[in-house]
This record gives C-alpha cells, sequence and structure tokens, in this order.
C-alpha cells in the first residue's frame, strides 16, 4: 500500500531503509545482539530443531508400535526414546515456543516500543535456553532417561539413567522461561506506545501477558521441585521416599503445581495468535473482545486451582480429589467463552482461506475435541478408567498440537512476511496444511478409541489378540503423513528465505501496530513511536478509503 | 571520592523515570519468584511435620534457639543498614554522601558474613553430631546397620552378645596391637562408641521415629537461605563497588534499591524459617 | 513528545518518596521488639495455636519490613500487587497438599476391622454383580480376545496377599512406630 494523502497522521513509508537483519554483520552481532527481533528468530530456528529432535522420537516411538513384540527396539530403548519425546517437546519446543519465537519479535512491535523492557536479560534467557538444550541433549549420550517426562519418584530418585543432569537441565530451562515471562511483563505494563490503552491492546498481548504471569508464579515451584529431586538422588533426604518416612505423592503435588499451570503456559499464546489470525482473515472486529482478554486472565488463575486432576489415582485422599475435579470443570469456562467468541467472529466476517487460515480454523475443531475431551478426564469416574491410557495422550495431543502448535505455525506464517520480508509459496503452504490437518487427526483419533478400551501410556507393548493393532497402525501410518506435511513446511519456508517474493509492508491487511513497520522493521522498530488512536481490529468497511492499513495513528 | 557520575537512561526507555519504574517492577517480580522457590521447601515442611508431630517437636529442640535469635538479629539491623543506604543515595545530591552510601552498604556485607559464621557454627555442631538427613542420620537404621555391620567384621559378630561391649572391644583392640586386624578395629569402635554417645546425648530423638527427615527439611532450607545470603552479599558487593566510584545519587539509584530489595527478601524468608524452625 | 500519557500512572514523577530517618529507625527498633517477643511467646505452650502465633508476629514483621524497608507503602501499587499476587499462590499451594494430607484414610482390611466390614460388603457386592452377569462379561469380545481372565469369584482361591519383605532395622510391619502418628482412620 503506497503513501497515503489521505493519512493526516503517521508518515508511514514504504521505502525501504535498512532492516534488523542487514543493520550489522558476522555471527557475533547475532550471538551477542540485544535487538529482540534478532533474538526471536535465532529463538525460532532452534525450537524448529528442537521440533524436529521431538517428533524424530515420536516417529521411532510409533514405529514401535506398529507391531507387537519388538519391533525397532527394546523395551530399555522405548523408554528413554518416549521420555526424551516428552521432554524435547515439552521444554525445548512448545513451553519457550510461541512466547520465545514469535512473541520475542512480534511483542515490542504490537506496543509500538523499540525492544522489550530487559533486552540483555531477554539475551541471557537465549543462552540459557541453550545451555539447557546442550545438557538436555548431553543425557542422549549418557544412556537417556527412562523416567517418562514427569520423572515421578521413587523411580526417578532410584533410577540408574542420567535424571541428575536431566533435571538440572529443566531446571536451567526454567530460568530462560522465567526471565522471558518477567520481561514481557514490565515490558506491557511499561512501554506500550500513547494511547495504547489495556482496552486497546490487541489480544495476543493479553495471552502474551496471562502466559508471563504463569511463567513467574509457577515455573519456580518447578525449580525447587527439580532442586529436591537431585537432592533426593544425591543426599538421600528422603522426603519423597516411602522407606525413609517421606511421600512419593508430595513430589507429585510439587510437580504438578507447576506442570498444570505449564499446560496453559502452552495453550494460552496460542489461543493469542488465534485472535489476531480469525480476525485479521475475516477482516472483522473480534467478537467479545473483553470476554476474550478477561478469560485469558481467568485461564492463568484457576489454572493454578486444578493440578490434583493428574493424581486422581495416585493416592491422593478421594476428599481433595473431588475438589480438584470440581474446580476442573470451572477450567474449562474461559476457554469455551474463546471458542463461542472466535467462531462468532467467524459470522457474517469476509473469510480468506490464506495459509494462516488454514491453520488457525481447524484449531477451532481440534482445540474443542481436545478440551471435550479433558472434561471425560476431569470427571473423577471416568478418570479412573482412562488414567494412564491412550485416551490422555490423544487428549493432550489435541490440545497441544491440535492446538497450540497449529497455532505457532499459523503464527509462522502470518508473521512471516514482517520477519524476514518474503513470501512463501501459497499453494505449497496450504498443501502443509492439509497435511498436516489429516496427519494429525489420523494419528491421534484412533488413540482415543484405543485408550478408553484400555490400552496403557507408555507401554512398550501389546498383545497380538488384544485388538488394538489395527489402532497402532492407523496412527503410525498417520504419523507419515504428519511427516510428509512437515517437511513440505520446512522445504518452502526454506526456499522463501532465499528466493521467495518480496513482501509489502502489509501483505495480510491487518490491524495492528506491527504492520505500520516495513517489512522487515528497522532496528529501533519506529521510525517515531506513534500514538494510538483507536481501538484494535477496527477494518475499515469494504469500499472504504483504506487509509493507513496497519492501525490508525497520529504523528506526535 | 566526591564526585558523582551522571548516568543515561538507555535508548530503548524514553526516560530515566521509565527506566527506574521498570526495573523496580522487574525485581519485585524476581522476588516473587524466590518466594515460590521457597515456598516448596514450607510446603514439606508442612506436611512433614503434620504427618509426624511427635518427632518434629523433639528434633526441632535440637536446635540453638540463641544462635537462631543472634542471627534474625544480625539480618535485621543488616536490612536496617542496606535500607538506610538506599536512603543515602536516595538524597544524594553532588556527591556528598559517597562515604555515608560505600559505609553502610560494607556494615551490611560484614552482617552477612556474621550471619554465615554463625551458620558455620551451627552446621559444624550438627555434622559432628550426626544430625544429618536421610541415612546419614547418627540412627537411622542403615546407618546403624553399617557401623555394627563394620564391628561384626572387625570383632566378629559374637561381640554383640557379651554383657560389657565396650570392655570386650578395649581387650581386643590391646590384643591386636601391631596387626593387620588393629586399624579396622580401632576405627570401628570409635564408630560405634561415638554412636553411643549420640544415643545417649538424644535419647528422645533416638527413638522417635524418623529424625532424619527434620534434619533433611533443616539442611535443605537454611541451606538455600544461605545460599542466597551468600548471592545476595554479592550483588551488595558489586553495588558497594559501583558506590566508591561514585556512580549513584537521587537521579539514579537503581542498582542500591534493588539490591536492597533482594537483600531484604533474605530477611524476609528468615524472618519466617527462624520461628519455624527454632521455636515451635 | 507526549509519551507519559499511556504509562501506569506514577504517584510521584520525579520526587520519589524518601522516608525520614526517623521513621527507619523506628522500624528498626520495632523489629527489635518483635524478634524479642518472638523469642519469649514461645515458652509457652498453647498447642495447635504454637505456630500460628509464631506466624502472625512474623507477618508482623515481614510487613514492617515490606512496606517500609522496601518502600511498598509509597511505592506504585503496581509492585505491591505483584507481590501480593505472589503470596496469593504460595497459600494455595499450601492449601491442597494439606487438604490431601488431612484428609487421607488409611484403611487396612485385614487388621482394620470396622472399616473391613465396610470394605468386605463392597468386594462381595462386586463378586455377586460379576456372577450375575458373568457370561456377558465372558462375551464380551475384547475380553476375550485379550486373554483376560475374570478373577475367581470362589473365596478360597483367591489370592493371598503379596508379603512384603521388611527393610532390615526398620520395626516389623503393623508395630506402630513411637512418634509417628498415622493420620487417623475415619
Amino acid at each position: 500500500m503506497s503513501e497515503t494523502q489521505a493519512d493526516p497522521g503517521y508518515h508511514v513509508s514504504d521505502k525501504k531503509e535498512t532492516n534488523y537483519i542487514h543493520a550489522s554483520k558476522g555471527l557475533l552481532s547475532w550471538i551477542l545482539t540485544v535487538d529482540h527481533k534478532r533474538i526471536g528468530i535465532m529463538y525460532l530456528f532452534t525450537i524448529f530443531a528442537t521440533f524436529a529432535l521431538g517428533g524424530l522420537m515420536a516417529l521411532l516411538v510409533r514405529l514401535e508400535l506398529l507391531t507387537p513384540g519388538e519391533t525397532i527396539m527394546g523395551p530399555e530403548t522405548y523408554n528413554r526414546v518416549f521420555t526424551l519425546h516428552g521432554l524435547v517437546m515439552v521444554f525445548l519446543f512448545i513451553i519457550p515456543g510461541i512466547p520465545a519465537a514469535l512473541g520475542n519479535f512480534v511483542l515490542p512491535l504490537m506496543l509500538g516500543a523499540k525492544d522489550v523492557a530487559f533486552p540483555k536479560l531477554n539475551l541471557a534467557s537465549f543462552h540459557i535456553y541453550i545451555i539447557g538444550t546442550i545438557m538436555a541433549l548431553w543425557t542422549t549420550l549418557d544412556g537417556g532417561v527412562d523416567t517418562g517426562w514427569t520423572f515421578y519418584t521413587p523411580y526417578s530418585s532410584t533410577t540408574n539413567t542420567p535424571v541428575i543432569m536431566m533435571t538440572l537441565s529443566a531446571f536451567v530451562l526454567g530460568f530462560s522461561s522465567i526471565f522471558t515471562g518477567l520481561n514481557f511483563i514490565v515490558t506491557i505494563h511499561k512501554m506500550r506506545a500513547p494511547g495504547l490503552g489495556w482496552e486497546r491492546l490487541p489480544l495476543f498481548v493479553w495471552a502474551m501477558y496471562a502466559t508471563a504471569v504463569i511463567q513467574v508464579m509457577a515455573t519456580p515451584v518447578l525449580g525447587i521441585t527439580l532442586l529436591l529431586l537431585i537432592m533426593e538422588r544425591v543426599m538421600g533426604v528422603g522426603i519423597f521416599d516411602p522407606a525413609l518416612g517421606g511421600d512419593p505423592v508430595l513430589f507429585q503435588h510439587f510437580f504438578w503445581f507447576y506442570s498444570h499451570p505449564a499446560v496453559y503456559i502452552m495453550i494460552l499464546p496460542g489461543m493469542g495468535v488465534m485472535s489476531e489470525l480469525i480476525t485479521t482473515f475475516s477482516r472483522k472486529r473480534i467478537f467479545g473482545y473483553r470476554a476474550i482478554a478477561v478469560s485469558s486472565i481467568a485461564i492463568a488463575v484457576i489454572s493454578f486451582l486444578v493440578w490434583g486432576h493428574h493424581m486422581f489415582v495416585s493416592g491422593q485422599s478421594a476428599y481433595a480429589g473431588m475438589v480438584f475435579s470440581f474446580l476442573t470443570f470451572l477450567v474449562a469456562i474461559p476457554s469455551a467463552i474463546k471458542i463461542i467468541n472466535w467462531s462468532t467472529t467467524l459470522y457474517k466476517g469476509s473469510i480468506s482461506l490464506d495459509s494462516p487460515m488454514l491453520w488457525a480454523l481447524p484449531f477451532l475443531i481440534l482445540f474443542t475435541i481436545g478440551g471435550l475431551t479433558g472434561i471425560f478426564l476431569g470427571a473423577l469416574g471416568t478418570d479412573v478408567h482412562l488414567h494412564d491410557t491412550y485416551f490422555v495422550v490423544a487428549h493432550f495431543h489435541y490440545v497441544m498440537m491440535g492446538g497450540t502448535a497449529m497455532a505457532f505455525f499459523g503464527g509462522i506464517h502470518y508473521w512471516w512476511p514482517k520477519m524476514f520480508g518474503k513470501k512463501y509459496n501459497e499453494f505449497w503452504a496450504r498443501v502443509s496444511a492439509v497435511l498436516v490437518f489429516l496427519g494429525f487427526n489420523i494419528t491421534f483419533l484412533p488413540q482415543f478409541v484405543m485408550g478408553s478400551r484400555g490400552m496403557p501410556r507408555r507401554y512398550y507393548d501389546y498383545t497380538p489378540d488384544s485388538g488394538y493393532q489395527i489402532f497402532h497402525q492407523i496412527s503410525t501410518v498417520g504419523s507419515w503423513v504428519l511427516l510428509l506435511g512437515m517437511l513440505i513446511m520446512l522445504v518452502y519456508l526454506a526456499s522463501s528465505l532465499r528466493s521467495g517474493e518480496v513482501a509489502e509492508r502489509n501483505p495480510w491487511g491487518a490491524r495492528s501496530l506491527e504492520w505500520l513497520t516495513q517489512s522487515p522493521p528497522i532496528e529501533h522498530n519506529f521510525h517515531e513511536i506513534p500514538t494510538v488512536v483507536e481501538g484494535p481490529y477496527e477494518f475499515p468497511l469494504a469500499g472504504a478509503n483504506t487509509a493507513s492499513e496497519g492501525m490508525d495513528v497520529s504523528g506526535s | 571520592m566526591s564526585n558523582i557520575i551522571i548516568h543515561k537512561h538507555a535508548h530503548h526507555f524514553y526516560d530515566a523515570e521509565q527506566q527506574a519504574s521498570s526495573a523496580k517492577l522487574g525485581m519485585w517480580l524476581f522476588l516473587v519468584t524466590e518466594v515460590l522457590l521457597f515456598s516448596g521447601l514450607f510446603v514439606a515442611y508442612t506436611v512433614i511435620k503434620t504427618l509426624n508431630p511427635e518427632m518434629w517437636k523433639v528434633a526441632s529442640e535440637q536446635l540453638n534457639w540463641v544462635l537462631g535469635s543472634v542471627n534474625t538479629l544480625v539480618l535485621i539491623t543488616s536490612s536496617w543498614t542496606v535500607a538506610l543506604a538506599v536512603r543515602a543515595a536516595q538524597t544524594n545530591q553532588k556527591g556528598e554522601k559517597n562515604k555515608q552510601i560505600v559505609g553502610l552498604l560494607v556494615f551490611t556485607i560484614v552482617c552477612a558474613f556474621g550471619f554465615l559464621g554463625i551458620k558455620y557454627v551451627e552446621y559444624s555442631h550438627k555434622i559432628h553430631d550426626g544430625l544429618l538427613w536421610g541415612t546419614s542420620f547418627f540412627n537411622h537404621p542403615e546407618h546403624v546397620a553399617q557401623i555394627n555391620g563394620a564391628v561384626s567384621k572387625a570383632f566378629g559378630a559374637g561381640i554383640f552378645q557379651v554383657p560389657d561391649i565396650a570392655a570386650a572391644m578395649k581387650t581386643a583392640i590391646a590384643a591386636a596391637q601391631g596387626t593387620d586386624a588393629y586399624a579396622a578395629m580401632d576405627a570401628a569402635m570409635h564408630e560405634w562408641t561415638h554412636h553411643q554417645e549420640l544415643v545417649h546425648k538424644y535419647p528422645e530423638l533416638a527413638h522417635v521415629g524418623d529424625g532424619h527427615l527434620f534434619f533433611g527439611i533443616y539442611f535443605l532450607i537454611t541451606g538455600l537461605h544461605g545460599i542466597h545470603v551468600v548471592i545476595g552479599m554479592s550483588v551488595l558487593l558489586w553495588v558497594l563497588l559501583g558506590a566508591m566510584k561514585g556512580k549513584f545519587y537521587k537521579d539514579y539509584y537503581t542498582p542500591v534499591e534493588l539490591g536492597g530489595l533482594y537483600w531484604h527478601l533474605v530477611d524476609l524468608i528468615w524472618i519466617y524459617l527462624f520461628p519455624l524452625l527454632y521455636l515451635v | 513528545m507526549s509519551s507519559h500519557e499511556s504509562h501506569e500512572s506514577h504517584d510521584h514523577d520525579h520526587g520519589h518518596h524518601v522516608t525520614p530517618l526517623i521513621v527507619y529507625n523506628g522500624i528498626f527498633g520495632g523489629l527489635l521488639v518483635l524478634t524479642v517477643v518472638t523469642v519469649w511467646i514461645a515458652q509457652f505452650d498453647f498447642g495447635a495455636a504454637n505456630t500460628f502465633i509464631a506466624m502472625f508476629v512474623a507477618t508482623i514483621k515481614a510487613s514492617l519490613v515490606a512496606f517500609f524497608f522496601m518502600h511498598l507503602l509509597h511505592d506504585e501499587r503496581l509492585n505491591l500487587i505483584t507481590f501480593g499476587f505472589g503470596l496469593l499462590f504460595v497459600s494455595l499451594f499450601f492449601l491442597f497438599p494439606l487438604l490431601d494430607i488431612t484428609s487421607r484414610t488409611y484403611v487396612d482390611p485385614i487388621k482394620d476391622n470396622s472399616s473391613g466390614a465396610k470394605y468386605e460388603k463392597v468386594l462381595k457386592a462386586q463378586k455377586d454383580h460379576e456372577k450375575k452377569h458373568a457370561d456377558q462379561l465372558s462375551n464380551f469380545s475384547m475380553f476375550r480376545k485379550s486373554g483376560f481372565v475374570l478373577p475367581s469369584t470362589d473365596e478360597k482361591e483367591a489370592a493371598p496377599a503379596p508379603v512384603v519383605a521388611p527393610i532390615e532395622g526398620t520395626p516389623a510391619e503393623g508395630t506402630p512406630v513411637e512418634g509417628t502418628n498415622p493420620v487417623p482412620v475415619q
């Protein structure tokens, strides 16, 4: 969109100046950068790599389960492979995921700021993440951990695998998460552009805020939990060891106090991305802005009240179980509000099925399935039968992959032109989205069925006449379709960097501050900090003079 | 040293005010994470105490409340002096208060050393008396089994059947003078007699149940607190170096303030630790 | 540049509140006194209230440090809210495990007769149900294919309780350990 004469205010020019990628050269200028955009990009590439590693582990697991008995590995190896899958996906991919790779890049731009509040802390976050990643991968050289990503005692305090190194790596990664969250909270409170009040913030910002609150409040408890586990192993303290008078269920209380809010660290950013995608690609103001904003905060708070639903059959008291079950039903409500509001936003919107939207629309369906199956698990009675079966596995993959991962990829596609100034191949992007959607459902839908019929999770084997094999086989084939979709994505995204079409300032016609900057932005983001004069998502009516697409602002 | 170095705010902030208030909010968020870190240990304390009230009472009586009280007073004093240091920086117009800031910070750090010194005394006493965690606890069955095993190995299992074990041991050792078996016998006897002394010294604690759980929690929580004292000292030392260069004055005293906040947190945690461990 | 409007409103732009010396000294004195009180009051035994009283005094001391030494009273309210939220989450962290620990019921169907009778009744009802629907259950194809065999409904054939080897040095299973306090059976 070229310069407009009708725009009296902010001077948006399409003249390309030196962007942040070319602002300085050399490896050191990236490794020691304090530019939030560069940090975001470095996170992005690393997270793609960790996702690939976790995905590889998943493919190996599914390959092993293709046939009963040993297919490609023995049971000891299997335990280590699925543990690594869980640990890598949780701590190296999905928790940093959207906040680090997308949030770091987009948040200051969306706020009209020049950077996050603490740029050096941001860089430290990244390096701590790298150190934690190296430590985690180091354990594979030592044979790998076999406890499952949940590290339950007393197995984790007694097994002979490198638990200490792995828990230390998770401890280190926790710092990265805390610092990112801390940075975002202060940035959102203190560095908004003039005129950008709380009720004018894009919902992505609200989501990042809620996520950051959980990161700051919950992660330290994981820290102490892991420290205590290390002390159990090294010093033999015994607070989790029944033989020494301790209580193994106490470990679970500690662990899930973090890990349940953690799953909301995983989904809230995805929900934030959803709000952006749904509004932009239906060119319509969001339905129920305040409800979605408040529900993000509500999810953050209520998420701390429900962790016991992971422990219904662990030996906690039935009374506690009842309380947790009731509260779990409560936490579903804000999520449902979002789904309803997004769906209503689509109604009478001008919907375009560009590739980012092809990630957002399936989210509505897949997250709903995942969420509803969570209700099954939240009910005490049914959970007794479904706990530790493939039903649980399917449930969390529907919310984490059908939900967060879809939103993550949607966000990547959405902001890709802004980040790199290049457009990717739209046709292959759509192919990839469809393949991933199909592959995902083929992989995980059968798991609901076999889980409810009794197939336990984390089991290396099943008998030939159990009737589960057909489900496992379908699931494994689905994983191959998923792989294909991902590989295609890798190829066209990489190719866009080299030879993609140059992207304009606002290729999607979106309506938030980041689209006012050039693509890619200059190092300091804005030539002059804009003053915001309107609310979010104020898409002009069709036919109106589409002045200053990106957001209505005035110069100072 | 009566000059000040004028501070320029970072480029991504509009002004120094925004930078200072952002930094403070950031530090408060970090303090929240520290509180949540310690809360895990407080919860473990509560749970284990609720499950073992008799043991807890007996075990906690072994802590020296006098030393604990002194440590409390030391930390409170250091909190006071660091608050005064912040105030001095806040009112430092042109560098006339530089020396005062330095002096107060030095005093705070000295208090911290004092705290650690007293903790060292406490710890070494406990370590010597086997008031430790897990299987290192002096009367933990495994520990006892290990001692008895060494005795059996050195003196033969029959030694436990005689009426006066100590005398029998002495006799056996005297007889074994100069032989290879002497060293093992001597070591085993010393361990055994030391254990007997401890059982005699702490009769209730020896028989009240899982006493090691109390000391496990004690060492974990005071240990983690001690680590934070060291971290706080390091932070204050770094601030001290800046104060010596004249960096802090009324328009820029954020590092002093943030360092002070961290130190106050260390004090806050101890204010709760002290009664919970030493008094109830 | 009108850059301040959207920021959190500060009560004080460039003149941060300076606490008077006398306030600092007074608070310090108060903390010393309260420490003495803490130690003094610990010599009295109020039973279960001991911990609460100690915590109450500690909280007063902590509030003095937080509000005055750490300036929360005169700082922008956001800092107070932040710290307050942290304390709120800490209390949640305490609440639920305590709820769990204090409401656990331990049922030993062999030794504890009063609950044992209830347990026996449940077991019997379960076995009757299975006997009644045995054909339907055994017809269920999944069970049949997986080789799953219904546990024997004949009492005599019931598997004996597994024998757990006692840990050397620990008192024999079932003997009450002096000092430990198992949660009372309801």
